[in-house]
C-alpha cells in the first residue's frame, strides 16, 4: 500500500497511535522493517479512510482514552510513558477480565494489523509468499 | 444491461414487472427465473460490480474494505459480541464466501413441514431445484491438488481417530488453490452468482443496477406501488441520483439483516415475527502450530470437513486467512506479535460451527437508524461450540501439532492432548470465546401464518399480495450447513410459482 498522507488522524492524533503501533508492534525483534518506508500509523490512517464519520468518532474516541485514561490511574499520559510501561498498560487493555475492555481494545490493534501486515515490505520482510498451487 | 454509478448521468426511474432489492445468492437467482420467462426484472445493488481484474488487484484487507460491509465488522450484540460479516457487491455475500456447497439437510425439510407447516419443501419437491442449482454453479467436489496442506493436516488427524470427514463440495471451475476465496476470487474459478445468475439474467433483458440502494419503500391499499433509493459515489458514498421504481411486484433480497431492516424501517411490519429468530451458525477458530510448514494460505480455504458430530449439529470446516487478517487476532502485541508472524508458515487453523438450536438473535432498525443485531447464545448451544473445540483440539494434536490455541480467553495455549481436559474441568464463560458467525438466516421465516411466520411456504408477504422475500431470511431453522445452495435453490422454486401465478401476483384490479 503506497500511501503518503494523513487522511483522518491530525498531529496529535498521529503521535498518539504512533506509541500504540510502536508498542503492539515494537521496532526490532524477529523482524524489522525501515521506519523511513513503513509507517503503520500511516496505513492505519489509510486504511480506515472509507469508514464512516460515526465509525471514525468512535476510534478517535477510544485512541484518546488509551490516552488519557492512565492519567487517573499512573499520574501519566499514555505518550509520555516508556516502552515498557506502554507494553505493560496496553496489555492490560488487551487481557482485561472486562471483555468489552479487551473487544474495543481489539478493534484498534486489529485495524493497525491489518494495514500493517498488508504493506508490501511487511509481507517481504515476514517471508510471505502467497502463490497458486496450479500455476497458469 | 448492467449499471454503475459511472454509466449513470441523471435520476432512474424505471417500471419493471419486478424489482428485487438484492442481488446475492438469493436475488441473483431470482432475477434469472423470473427474467428468463419474460418478465421484465430490475435489480437494485447497493455494493458495486467487481471483476476479477479489479479482485485481483486487492489486497485481502483492501478487500474487506471494498467487498465487505462496514469492513467486515458488522456485529450481532449479546453477552459476547459476535462478529458477523456480510458482502455488498453485486453477487452479495456469494462473491467473498468460501464457495461450501451443502444440500438442505432432509432433517431439517422435514422439520420444516412439521413444525412451521412449510407446503411442498420436502427433499424430493426440492431436489429438482438442488439439481438446477448445482448445475448452475458447477458443484464439485475439492481436488487434492488444489486442498493445501491446511485441508490435509486436519484430515490426516481425523483419518487417524476415525473420524468421518472428506472433501468438501464448492461452486468452483478450474481452482488454482491461491487461497483468496473470501476475498474475491482473483480466477473467477469460484462460481459466485455474478458469474452466473447475474449475467443470464442480463442476457434475458434484465437490468442490474450496482451502487444503487433501495431506502423507501410505498405501500398503498396492501400493495407496494413505488421504490425510492440514491446511486451512489463508489468512491466517496456520496448520493449522485435518485432512483424510482414503479415495480408491479417486489421482491427483497437484501439479506437476512438487511431484509428485516428496510422492512421495519418503512414501517412494513408483515408479522411480529419479522426480524426475529435470527440464526447465524456461531463459530470459532482454532489454531496449531506444527513443526512441519504448513503455508495455508496457499490451497482452498474452505477444503476439507469433519462431519463425525454433525447429528449434534457441530460441523468442523476448514478455514484459513492470510497473515494480514489472522495475525491481528491470533497474535498478542508486542514481541510475540513478530514471532508468531515469522512462524505463520507453521500453522494450521479450523473452524468448528454449531447449528443454533435454542439460541436466537434479532435485527431492529438501532437508534442511528442502521441495523440494530442482538444474539441470545443459549448455554446449551455454547457446550457444543466447546465441544467441538475439544475435538478440533484433539484432530490437530492426531495430526502432529505441538500447540492447540483454543481461542478462549483465560485458556492457555494445550502442549499436549491432556490439556484438552481444561474445557470440562475449568469454567468456560461465553465471555471467554472469539467468535465469529457467517451464516445469518431466519428474520423473515416461512409458514402458513401470520402469527408465526413473515411470509409463506414461497416466500411470498402475509397480507401484502405483491411483496416476496428470496434470501436468508426466510428458514425457520438453523441449517447447520452452509446455506447458499439452499438460498438459490428456494429462490428458483419460489420464482417458478411467481412465474406460474404471474397473472394474479402482478395485475392488479
Ligand atoms: C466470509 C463468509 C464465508 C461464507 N462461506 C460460505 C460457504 O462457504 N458456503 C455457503 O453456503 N455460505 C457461505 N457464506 C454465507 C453465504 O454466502 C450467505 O449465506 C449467502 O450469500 C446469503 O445470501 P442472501 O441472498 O441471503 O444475501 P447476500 O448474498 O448477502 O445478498 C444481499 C445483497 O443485498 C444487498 N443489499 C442490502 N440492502 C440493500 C439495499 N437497501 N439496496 C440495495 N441492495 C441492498 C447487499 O449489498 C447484498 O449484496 C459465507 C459468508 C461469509 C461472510
Ligand atoms: S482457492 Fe480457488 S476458488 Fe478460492 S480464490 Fe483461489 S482459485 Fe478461486
Amino acid at each position: 500500500m503506497a500511501v503518503k498522507e494523513l487522511k483522518v488522524f491530525d498531529q496529535k492524533l498521529y503521535t498518539i497511535v504512533h506509541a500504540i503501533t510502536d508498542t503492539i508492534i515494537p521496532p526490532g525483534g524477529a523482524f524489522d522493517v525501515d521506519p523511513k518506508v513503513v509507517d503503520p500509523v500511516l496505513l492505519f490512517d489509510n486504511y480506515i479512510d472509507n469508514m464512516s464519520r460515526l465509525q471514525l468518532k468512535a476510534i478517535k474516541a477510544v485512541i484518546y482514552t488509551i490516552e488519557y485514561a492512565p492519567l487517573v490511574t499512573r499520574l501519566k499520559r499514555f505518550t509520555k510513558m516508556s516502552p515498557e510501561q506502554r507494553l505493560k498498560y496496553l496489555q492490560g487493555w488487551e487481557n482485561s477480565r472486562i471483555f468489552t475492555k479487551r473487544n474495543i481494545f481489539l478493534l484498534i490493534k486489529m485495524l493497525a494489523l491489518m494495514a500493517f501486515y498488508s504493506d508490501d515490505a511487511v509481507a517481504e520482510a515476514i517471508h510471505y509468499h502467497p502463490e497458486c498451487l496450479i500455476k497458469d | 444491461m448492467l449499471f454503475t454509478y459511472n454509466d449513470i448521468t441523471k435520476d432512474v426511474v424505471e417500471r419493471p414487472d419486478v424489482c428485487i432489492i438484492g442481488s446475492g445468492a438469493g436475488g441473483a437467482a431470482m432475477a434469472d427465473v423470473l427474467s428468463g420467462a419474460g418478465l421484465d426484472v430490475v435489480v437494485l445493488e447497493e455494493g458495486g460490480y467487481y471483476t476479477k481484474d479489479r479482485y485481483s488487484t486487492y489486497k485481502p484487507a483492501v478487500a474487506m474494505k471494498i467487498l465487505y460491509r462496514d469492513y467486515g465488522g458488522t456485529i450481532a450484540f449479546g453477552k459476547n459480541p459476535i462478529m458477523l460479516p456480510l458482502g455488498k457487491a453485486v453477487g452479495g455475500t456469494t462473491v467473498i464466501n468460501s464457495g461450501t456447497c451443502f444440500r438442505t439437510p432432509d432433517s431439517i425439510l422435514k422439520d420444516w413441514a412439521e413444525r412451521y407447516g412449510v407446503e411442498n419443501a420436502s427433499s424430493k419437491d426440492m431436489e429438482p431445484y438442488f439439481k438446477q442449482v448445482e448445475k448452475k454453479i458447477n458443484v464439485t467436489q475439492v481436488s487434492p491438488q488444489v486442498l493445501g496442506k491446511n485441508g490435509l493436516v486436519f484430515k490426516r488427524g481425523a483419518d487417524a481417530l476415525g473420524m468421518s470427514n472428506g472433501m468438501l463440495m464448492h461452486n468452483m471451475i478450474n481452482c488454482h488453490g491461491c487461497g483468496r476465496c473470501a476475498f474475491g476470487c482473483p480466477h473467477d474459478a469460484k462460481q459466485a452468482v455474478h458469474l452466473n445468475f447475474i449475467p443470464s439474467a442480463l442476457e434475458h433483458g434484465a437490468r442490474v443496477y450496482a451502487n444503487a440502494r433501495a431506502e423507501n419503500i410505498t405501500v398503498e391499499a396492501g400493495r407496494v406501488t413505488r421504490i425510492q433509493g440514491s446511486i451512489i459515489n463508489e468512491q466517496t458514498g456520496n448520493k449522485l441520483f435518485g432512483l424510482n421504481v414503479f415495480p408491479k411486484l417486489l421482491v427483497v433480497s437484501a439479506g437476512a439483516i438487511y431484509t428485516p431492516y428496510i422492512l421495519e424501517k418503512n414501517n412494513i411490519n408483515l408479522s411480529p415475527e419479522l426480524g426475529r429468530n435470527l440464526t447465524i451458525h456461531p463459530a470459532v477458530r482454532i489454531t496449531a502450530m506444527f513443526d512441519e510448514i504448513i503455508e495455508g494460505y496457499k490451497g482452498v480455504p474452505q477444503g476439507s470437513y469433519v462431519d463425525a458430530y454433525a447429528s449434534e449439529g457441530i460441523m468442523l470446516e476448514g478455514i484459513f486467512v492470510p497473515p494480514e487478517i489472522g495475525l491481528p487476532i491470533l497474535a498478542p502485541i508486542g514481541k510475540k506479535n513478530k514471532e508468531i508472524a515469522m512462524a505463520y508458515d507453521h500453522l494450521a487453523a479450523f473452524g468448528v460451527m454449531v447449528s443454533d438450536k435454542n439460541s436466537y438473535g434479532r435485527v431492529k432498525v438501532g437508534i442511528d437508524k442502521r441495523p440494530f443485531i442482538t444474539y441470545h447464545f443459549d448455554p446449551y448451544d455454547f457446550k457444543k461450540l466447546v465441544k467441538g473445540i475439544a475435538i478440533a483440539s484433539e484432530i490437530f494434536f492426531a495430526a502432529g501439532a505441538k500447540t492447540v490455541n483454543p481461542s478462549i480467553y483465560g485458556i492457555r495455549e494445550f502442549t499436549s492432548p491432556d490439556d484438552i481436559a481444561q474445557l470440562f474441568t475449568k469454567k468456560v464463560p461465553l465471555t471467554s470465546v472469539e467468535m465469529m458467525a457467517f451464516h445469518p438466516l431466519g428474520t423473515a421465516r416461512m409458514g402458513e401464518t401470520k402469527d408465526h411466520s413473515v411470509v409463506n411456504s414461497y416466500g411470498k408477504a402475509h397480507g401484502l399480495d405483491n411483496l416476496f422475500i428470496s434470501d436468508g431470511s426466510i428458514f425457520p431453522s438453523s441449517l447447520g450447513v452452509n446455506p447458499q445452495v439452499t438460498i438459490m435453490s428456494f429462490a428458483i422454486r419460489n420464482a417458478q410459482y411467481i412465474v406460474e401465478n404471474k397473472k394474479a401476483l402482478l395485475n392488479h384490479g
